[in-house]
């Protein structure tokens, strides 16, 4: 199972480009596609570890990339992940980039993180995208596992910037291309955000201040996530489904 | 990169790097111009340029300071101050038709407002976008804040040499450059006279002789880039870090002050 998480993807932006996104296209034409809408805030490491380890932010506890001025690492969360728990039973298990602590975290993979694991500027969101599109192509060609998990943050650092403006389209596209050159090597995909975005104005929760050193802030989080499933028969309706849904193909009910 | 010359004891070096210096000024005169960045290194390069000078009793070159357009306040205070004690004569230069356009990294520049030579110096080097994000550090940033700006100085000025501070142990890319390198468009000599001092003999020097540097360099910075691409590396002032484990240009790399900071900087936190 060939799982591709894409932070921040929203049906807002996909579905008048279809045009420009083949690969998107292909996908939801040949399986089957929804909306997700979240139960839960539309905070990213809070619903990527839910996505991973089938519990809610209360019961993970894990709420933010930063807790009293250190960086939460994977260790400080005590919680068992999908890949903790299929690698013990001995399904192969890789993941690249999930990025529910920074820099993202890999398990199985050695992957340098892309801008010291907070790719910001355009260049470095690029670089997030070819490198993790080069190392998931190395995985998938040499030794690829029965599951891999794999996920791009670019998005979501640009559509905060640049929401409604056309450079947020092309970094669609690149994303597009990256995912047209994963899918030849798995007939049973997921397509996934954590959460889908929108207006800065017209978002139901602020995760950033207006201004920023960055600057001003033009989209934020919406609860409308999106999800691509091909050939993955599951139910899923929350991030928490996810987890199930792997484990139960994998490990059984 | 010259292993013997590297090998080399400190006096040697300083004395290779005057002798560099005086035949840059000896060759061209006042059509040489020192880069100067308001790094350590620049900065080694002015404070041999003024033992050379007062020695030979020869005039000053002048100087030029390349505001790519997000620059350290603490940088601009260090150059008006060395401006200042030294008497130095500093020509700003900056990209101003881009600048226009632009307040701040992150800004949005667009390619049909820019003046004919930035959209020439564009398609160049192969952007051929509408528009693109502000940043000095980017492929296109660099090159229109940058080389572009340094290049109208030289035709504006018929500059023939501009004399700057890379060092051979920086980075990969610079270790094949040589003391006097030609270049083209505009036609150009680049003299190089510190090439062969290590980060820690640069400071070994400023040191021992109480050459004022960059306060930036007490509060842990290693390298400085522009203003929002770069980020402390340790707590320790730079000529305290461990030269050997920690790279140069780690700025930038995966330390926590530097994620820290670049979460700040979204608004993260």
């Amino acid at each position: 199972m060939l799982i591709i998480g894409v932070d921040s993807a929203t049906w807002d932006v996909i579905l008048p480009n279809l045009d420009r996104l083949p690969n998107f296209r292909k996908l939801m034409e040949e399986g089957e596609y929804s909306t997700i809408h979240l139960n839960q805030k539309p905070w990213s490491p809070e619903v990527w570890c839910s996505m991973f380890t089938g519990l809610l932010p209360e019961e993970h506890g894990h709420h933010d990339f930063v807790v009293n001025n250190e960086i939460v690492r994977r260790e400080d969360i005590k919680a068992e992940f999908i890949w903790d728990l299929l690698d013990r039973a001995g399904v192969s298990v890789k993941a690249l980039n999930v990025p529910f602590v920074v820099p993202p975290y890999n398990f199985n993979v050695d992957f340098e993180p892309v801008a010291g694991g907070v790719p910001v500027e355009q260049d470095e969101l690029l670089e997030e995208i070819e490198r993790v599109t080069q190392k998931a192509l190395e995985v998938l060609r040499n030794s690829k596992p029965e599951v891999f998990i794999v996920a791009y943050t670019a998005l979501d650092k640009l559509s905060h910037l640049h929401w409604g403006e056309p450079v947020l389209v092309d970094f669609y596209e690149r994303v597009d291309e990256a995912i047209g050159k994963l899918i030849p090597y798995d007939d049973e995909v997921l397509v996934i955000s954590d959460h889908g975005f929108c207006d800065y104005d017209a978002a139901p929760i602020r995760t950033l201040p207006r201004r920023t050193p960055k600057g001003e802030i033009k989209g934020d989080h919406h609860p409308d996530a999106i999800l691509i499933k091909k050939n993955i028969p599951c139910e899923i309706t929350q991030p928490i489904d996810v987890f199930y849904c792997i484990k139960a193909r994998y490990l059984g009910d | 990169m010259d292993a013997e010359i590297m090998a080399l004891p400190i006096e040697k070096k300083i004395e290779k790097s005057k002798e560099i210096i005086a035949e840059a000024i000896e060759r061209y005169g006042n059509k040489l111009v020192a880069a100067f960045t308001g790094g350590k290194d620049s900065t080694l390069m002015l404070w041999l340029t003024k033992q050379v000078c007062e020695e030979k009793g020869l005039e000053m070159p002048e100087c030029i300071f390349i505001n790519e357009g997000s620059v350290f306040e603490e940088v601009l205070d260090y150059v008006a101050r060395m401006r200042r004690e030294w008497g130095l004569v500093i020509h700003e230069v900056k990209n101003e038709d881009v600048l226009k356009q632009v307040n701040k990294v992150g800004d949005i520049v667009y390619v049909d407002k820019l003046n004919e030579r930035n959209r020439r110096e564009l398609e160049r080097i192969g952007f051929h976008g509408d528009s693109f994000v502000f940043n000095p550090e980017s492929f296109e940033g660099n090159h229109l804040m940058k080389t572009v700006a340094m290049n109208m100085f030289i035709e504006e000025r018929g500059i023939q040499a501009v004399m700057t501070g890379i060092r051979w142990d920086e980075q990969e890319a610079r270790r094949d450059e040589v003391y006097f390198s030609p270049r083209d468009n505009p036609k150009h000599m680049r003299v190089h006279p510190i090439l062969h001092f290590t980060e820690r003999e640069v400071w070994q020097v400023l040191r021992e002789n109480r050459v004022p540097v960059n306060e930036l360099y007490a509060k842990g910075y290693r390298s400085l880039g522009a203003k929002a691409t770069t980020q402390p590396v340790s707590d320790k002032p730079a000529w305290e870090q461990d030269f050997d484990s920690l790279p140069e240009r780690a700025g930038r790399a995966q330390d926590k002050e530097g994620i820290m900071k670049r979460l700040r900087d979204l608004g993260y936190m």
